[in-house]
């Protein structure tokens, strides 16, 4: 499909989406100001878009409703129910040809006449005063047909015999249509060739020169050179419509239906020859044929229910005259069989039939090419636009082509989040539920003695377990958001707070398409924002203190989102003054965070880690931006609480780098079980740093704390029976030696003393609710596949 | 880049919006015997039409739409 129109689809579906709930909250509110802005925007940008393609009954009708809007919006028209239904239909209607457009890439036959009706039941709304550009232009319209010499030029080719026929048997007025775009249209945005193009059921058209092309030297690409002339069976308050921004320029002419064709019997007359003359001779043929051809045309013009008939009819009429006419009984004898059935199938066959008899093959070769053949690319100036594929009811294609029932097919769904959480909850029972089959398989080969049963059991379960793994990647996917959601508002707020502060800043992204889950990247705004804010104020110097240092007066900050792993990483940079350990050493001294002893010993790095630390903020002076007290320490807990790393690294003079370790996704989370005493609890994978077994004479007791000795490290000792309030003693010692977890936590290294180590397993990890929500040590509970609850440990709320 | 300029050929693709006009004029100033491809070419801006008129390239392929072919033919066929 062409790339144009797929986006166009894509555009169209949501903007019909966005139009249709606006109108239903402005029947609520009719008042709302916004949100008819909103759907007059919405509306007029699909009109817009649509006119870049061959799809006029769309925009028509689409037009037709923008008007009603801007009739709303000026406030001459109120928004009641029955303009809301209207409307509401309208945009079905639309919705309903998107789905054509993406199906087949064009309309249905019947659009013209859909559009042109339900675009004629919203304008009946329109009140008489609104201002129709098009209503002042009405005596002109009605004008005589002396000014349309033109339309003699246009009168020797078959489209033009054609749509005489078709306006004398249908009674349709003709109306001649000249637009002399301005020389200067380029300039306001015009493009009168694809204007042009937007004018309905154009049959004949003729392009010309106002003045002869110049050498290319001195070509003025951007002076419009062209004048447009064509002939429609448009009704005239469309054209005009459709031109009414051009008025001036364009000259519409309502000829009578019969016009065309004494023309034609004119120009026959001037060469000597009787158009419909009984004699039969070839030129006549040629003529009779012609007429014929064109019946077909009108056959296959789009109309509504009923409409064919009577078309059928009147187009039997006229070929039982030309027929009669010619006098050839062979052909009233083919066309009394054709009569018999008389489809639009059968006259079609006819027709065909007599085209393709040598004898009847006009001698004069101007008339009668085949149907809706195309101009070639260097004949003249006339085209025959509209060359409907004949259609034939019987045709099995052409049911499908009318579509019923059909449904416009939509690209992008939007669901409630309510749903999209329940949706993610039942498949965290489903990865539960499923863990009960190895538990299944292990009691029907322990109680039932059925080993056969056991691997049958077992090789299910490698099946559901393995859809269930992809159905969870797959509504994980669904969650996925770019970063660039939390990305989105800093370019302004860089910008206010440069301002505010009269520093010069620029701001740079990258990586705003990373992806994580969207309630990582719901919650990622508050300490991103927290973050570039103590860059903007602290990190980056003023104007002078930067030139003096050597730097460039405007300073950089960057925000940088990508994945490593199975983590999303988030850095801000700047490239200010850095974090000078010294100062935040004498400072947290000052403020008693620590010891002079521990200054002196501490490393820079750490020194940079104490930012980190609650109560602690090196900003000299509080301003309105940062300084508040809530320091990064704030940070460090909302990102700990996504189960995240924040990390700080700083070159005094240089600048500092803040790296946020996010998971990608929180559904789901690992964790490690380990039996104490008789209970199994789960310790989550990220504070584990690994499990080593010791016996009895690695312990030391250093006064009442036990301690042991790891690669050369003291890591404290805690029995968890202890810390778990269960009876002394529980923890045993087996034969390999205790059991020992080494976890990391608040940056330390703890040994916890445990009875078993048990498998990792992934758990939706559920938290307390209501009473046992204020419970303190726990992160919540995960179901095992046994039935079994598992408790989950927040060790750092314990430890 | 809706066009492609090639030496001897021109390669219309997707929208020739009225900014292409120049670039076209320009190169077909200097040339001779160019060749004009529009096959894949969806949307033509009047002001590009025109200046393929005016210098009635050697050879047109026409676009692949047969609708958007007319009126391509439509206008350089104008006199």
């Amino acid at each position: 499909m062409n790339p144009l129109l797929d986006r166009f689809i894509a555009e169209a579906q949501e903007l019909i989406q966005q139009s249709a709930s606006g109108v239903l909250r402005l029947e609520k509110d009719p008042g709302n100001e916004a949100v008819i802005n909103e759907v007059f925007r919405a509306v007029h940008t699909l009109k817009g878009s649509s006119g870049l393609f061959n799809i006029q009954p769309l925009t028509h009708l689409v037009h037709a409703g923008e008007d009603l809007l801007s009739a709303v919006r000026s406030g001459a028209l109120e928004l009641g129910n029955d303009i809301a239904d209207h409307i509401l239909d309208m945009l079905d209607q639309v919705g309903v040809w998107i789905g054509d457009l993406e199906r087949d890439e064009t309309l249905p036959p019947a659009s013209a006449e859909v559009s042109r009706k339900l675009a004629s039941a919203l304008r009946k709304f329109l009140p008489q005063s609104f201002d129709d550009p098009a209503a002042g232009k009405k005596d002109e319209i009605e004008a005589g047909p002396a000014s349309v010499d033109w339309v003699d030029a246009l009168s020797g080719g078959p489209e033009f015999a054609g749509l005489a026929a078709a306006a004398a048997v249908t009674s349709t007025p003709v109306i001649a249509l000249e637009y002399r775009p301005q020389e200067a249209c380029f300039y306001s945005g015009e493009d009168p060739v694809n204007l042009m193009r937007q004018a309905p059921e154009l049959y004949v058209l003729s392009v010309s020169l106002r003045s002869p092309w110049p050498s290319l030297d001195d070509l003025d690409p951007y002076r419009c050179n062209l004048v447009f002339r064509a002939l429609t069976l448009a009704p005239a308050d469309e054209i005009a419509h459709l031109f009414r921004y051009v008025m001036d320029q364009v000259s519409i002419t309502t000829l009578p239906p019969d016009f065309l064709a004494s023309k034609l019997q004119r120009a026959g007359h001037a060469e000597g020859q009787k158009p419909f003359a009984a004699s039969g001779g070839s030129a006549a043929h040629g003529m009779a044929l012609r007429i014929a051809q064109e019946q077909l045309t009108i056959l296959a013009l789009p109309g509504g229910e009923g409409e064919g008939e009577k078309r059928l009819a009147s187009v039997r009429a006229t070929l039982a005259n030309i027929v009669d006419s010619l006098g050839d009984s062979g052909l009233a004898a083919s066309f009394g069989c054709a009569c018999e059935t008389c489809t639009p199938a059968s006259i079609a066959a006819f027709v065909q039939d007599w085209q393709n008899q040598p004898r009847n093959a006009p001698a004069d070769g101007g008339g009668a090419p085949a149907n809706g053949s195309g101009a070639r690319a260097s004949v003249g100036a006339r085209v025959h636009l509209p060359a409907p594929a004949l259609h034939d009811e019987s045709h099995p294609e052409d049911g499908k082509a009318n579509g019923h029932g059909h449904k416009p097919t939509q690209k992008v769904l939007k669901v409630d989040q309510g749903k999209m959480d329940s949706l993610m909850n039942l498949i965290g029972e489903l990865v539960v539920s499923k863990n009960s089959l190895p538990f299944l398989a292990r009691r029907a080969e322990d109680v039932y003695g059925s080993r056969e049963l056991a691997r049958e059991i077992k090789d299910q379960y490698g099946v559901i377990d393995r859809l269930a793994q992809e159905m969870q990647a797959a509504i994980m996917a669904v969650r996925l958001q770019p970063v660039s959601e939390a990305f989105d508002r800093f370019p302004r707020l860089v910008r206010d707070l440069a301002r505010k502060l009269s520093k010069k800043i620029d701001l740079s992204m990258e990586g705003e398409n990373t992806a994580a889950d969207k309630a990582i990247i719901a919650a990622l705004g508050e300490p991103l924002l927290h973050i570039v804010r103590n860059s903007i104020d602290h990190g980056v110097e003023m104007p002078e203190e930067r030139a003096a240092a050597g730097k460039s007066e405007q300073a950089l900050i960057g925000l940088k989102a990508y994945q490593e792993s199975d983590q999303i990483v988030i850095e801000v940079t700047d490239d200010g003054r850095g974090i000078d350990p010294a100062k935040i050493k004498s400072s947290a001294l000052s403020k008693g965070v620590i010891t002079g002893e521990q200054a002196e010993r501490m490393p820079d790095q750490e020194a940079i880690n104490l930012v980190f630390q609650p109560g602690f903020s090196t900003a000299s002076q509080v301003t309105d931006l940062s300084g508040r007290g809530v320091g990064m320490d704030v940070v460090r807990s909302n990102i700990e609480k996504l189960g995240g790393q924040v990390t700080v690294s700083s070159v005094a003079g240089k600048g500092t780098t803040v790296r946020l370790f996010l998971p990608l996704s929180m559904a789901v989370t690992r964790v490690m079980m380990v039996e104490v005493g008789t209970t199994l609890v789960g310790i989550p994978m990220d504070v584990i740093v690994e499990t080593v077994r010791l016996s009895a004479k690695q312990v030391y007791a250093i006064k009442h704390s036990e301690t042991f000795v790891l690669r050369d490290t003291i890591i404290p000792l805690v029995r968890m029976c202890r810390l778990l309030g269960m009876p002394e003693g529980c923890n045993r010692e087996s034969d390999l030696g205790m059991a020992v977890l080494v976890v990391r936590v608040k940056g330390a290294l703890v040994g916890l003393t445990v009875d078993q180590f048990r498998e990792s397993i992934d758990v939706i990890l559920k938290p307390f609710e209501g009473l046992l929500s204020g419970l303190m040590g726990y992160a919540g509970t995960a179901l095992l596949g046994d039935g079994r609850v598992l408790l989950v440990l927040n060790l750092k709320e314990i430890l | 880049m809706p066009l492609q300029f090639e030496a001897s050929t021109v390669h219309f693709q997707d929208e020739c919006m009225v900014e292409e006009a120049l670039s076209l004029v320009e190169f077909l100033r200097t040339r001779e015997g160019v060749r004009i491809d529009m096959k894949d070419c969806a949307y033509i801006h009047t002001a590009v039409l025109q200046v393929l008129a005016a210098a009635a390239p050697r050879e047109i392929v026409l676009p692949e739409s047969s609708e958007t072919g007319r009126w391509v033919s439509a206008v350089l066929g104008a006199r």
